[in-house]
């Protein structure tokens, strides 16, 4: 056997039964072939690793594209950030468990019931290209045919979606029954951070939280909105921690 | 949804294929599907939404590799592999973080499977500075060395991707990249060690 010629072979694993037993035996015993399956070995590894850099640059524009702003674009602030994050986190950590110890005696679902009212589109929403589609969604989100509206402003184009679309998309989730969905599509408008509607994004999470009986997260959510006294929905959010406690 | 059966056969075979932008459309089919869900899962068990996108990536790349070398079955639901793929990234990313997080949400029912706890980006400076040198082997070479260790292609099908005429062709030239390489690599002092 010219072992040589079988280190590609081994490495990619394809060497099997009697040829991988007499190549390893070899192996054991010879330096020169050592050396040469060592540098084999890091070549095939560099050239996994320049792939994997280079798929990873291609997910990247595809999250862009799909999802929104990759995490790259907003790098700088998160870094300038990173201290003052980290402080707010162990302040949030502590605000939770002191919530967290203190026992409920209100039931959420009434608190849900009673802060509850589906969001009122204020202005249109326009897109030349897409102005059918988001009339159409408005039509039936104003007339509370949530499952049509969902389905036509589902039909957007994402990458051209607007933050107050996502919100009516939540709540026409939030009616069809699909809470769990409805809050991860206000994640996203959290995510992107939308001066306008974060606060909205915040009330409408805390609630969903709170009809899934989720008091930890509502309560972080509602805290958002009460730690912010320019918050629309600042006092409600105080309110609902109140009777939370 | 991502797991009807024959949808799942035709994502797999866009992603198999050597087109890449067949490849990525369905990588673009799949992060529309199934973003959200491992967002949600990394946001409820104390990630931010950049460790959501970096999971989701390195998922899709680990899916990837597994479909292109033919260890996922075509039956297996892409999308409860991927979210068990990403499950496990982020639970070896908070088993590995030096602070000390909650791990909230995180199913009981969950095993951890060693062979998929894999930090795809990690690699030595040894193999960050190969790769540079790959990098100036030229566009040919870096095909053909793509093909033949990463994707893992036989011989006869390089032949037939590159418009060469027979495995030989292909044989001489690896031998050649590899040569080249070898001549870059040893001008390297980082490199002297694995080229002695």
């Amino acid at each position: 056997m010219d072992y040589f010629d079988k280190i590609d072979e081994y490495i990619l694993n394809r060497l099997k039964g009697e040829e991988l037993e007499v190549f390893e035996s070899e192996l054991t015993k010879n330096a020169d072939l050592q050396t040469a399956v060592k540098q084999r070995s890091k070549i095939s590894d560099a050239v996994k690793y320049l792939e994997r850099k280079e798929l990873k640059k291609e997910l990247q524009a595809i999250h862009g594209k799909e999802i929104g702003a990759s995490k790259t674009e907003n790098k700088s602030i998160i870094t300038i950030l990173k201290p003052y994050l980290a402080a707010a986190a162990v302040i949030c950590i502590g605000l939770l468990s002191w919530w967290l110890l203190s026992p409920s005696n209100t039931s959420t679902n009434d608190i849900y019931v009673s802060n509850y009212a589906p969001y009122k589109v204020l202005n249109n929403v326009r897109d030349a290209a897409q102005n059918a589609v988001v009339d159409q969604a408005w039509e039936n989100y104003r007339a509370g045919n949530f499952e049509a509206a969902y389905l036509a402003l589902e039909k957007l184009d994402n990458s051209e979606i607007d933050g107050q679309i996502l919100i009516a998309k939540a709540i026409s989730l939030n009616e069809m029954g699909l809470t769990n969905k409805a809050i991860s599509t206000l994640a996203i408008v959290i995510e992107n951070k939308d001066p306008f509607l974060l606060d909205l994004a915040n009330w409408y999470i805390g609630l969903f939280y709170l009809k899934s009986d989720n008091i930890p997260q509502a309560k972080y959510f509602f805290q958002q909105l009460a730690n912010d006294e320019s918050a629309d929905k600042h006092q409600a959010a105080k309110e609902i921690l109140n009777s939370l406690r | 949804m991502v797991m009807a059966s024959s949808n799942n056969r035709d994502l797999l075979n866009m992603i198999k294929s050597p087109d890449k932008s067949l490849r990525n459309e369905a990588f673009s089919r799949i992060y529309k599907e199934e973003f959200d869900k491992i967002r949600f899962f990394v946001l409820n068990n104390s990630g931010s939404p950049a460790e959501a996108e970096d999971i989701f990536q390195d998922g899709m790349i680990i899916l990837y590799e597994q479909v292109l070398h033919g260890n996922f079955k075509e039956q297996s639901s892409i999308s409860t592999y991927l979210f068990a793929i990403c499950k496990n990234c982020w639970f070896n990313k908070l088993k590995k973080s030096s602070t000390k997080k909650e791990i909230l949400g995180l199913e009981m029912d969950f095993k951890e499977d060693e062979n998929l706890v894999i930090d795809v980006m990690i690699a030595d400076e040894t193999t960050k500075t190969l790769a540079s040198l790959i990098e100036k082997l030229g566009p040919d070479c870096q095909k053909l060395l793509k093909y033949y260790y990463y994707e893992k292609r036989k011989m006869k099908e390089i032949a037939q991707l590159m418009g060469l005429s027979n495995d030989q062709v292909v044989k001489n030239k690896k031998s050649r990249c590899l040569k080249k390489l070898k001549e870059l690599a040893e001008k390297f002092p980082k490199l002297r060690s694995l080229y002695k």
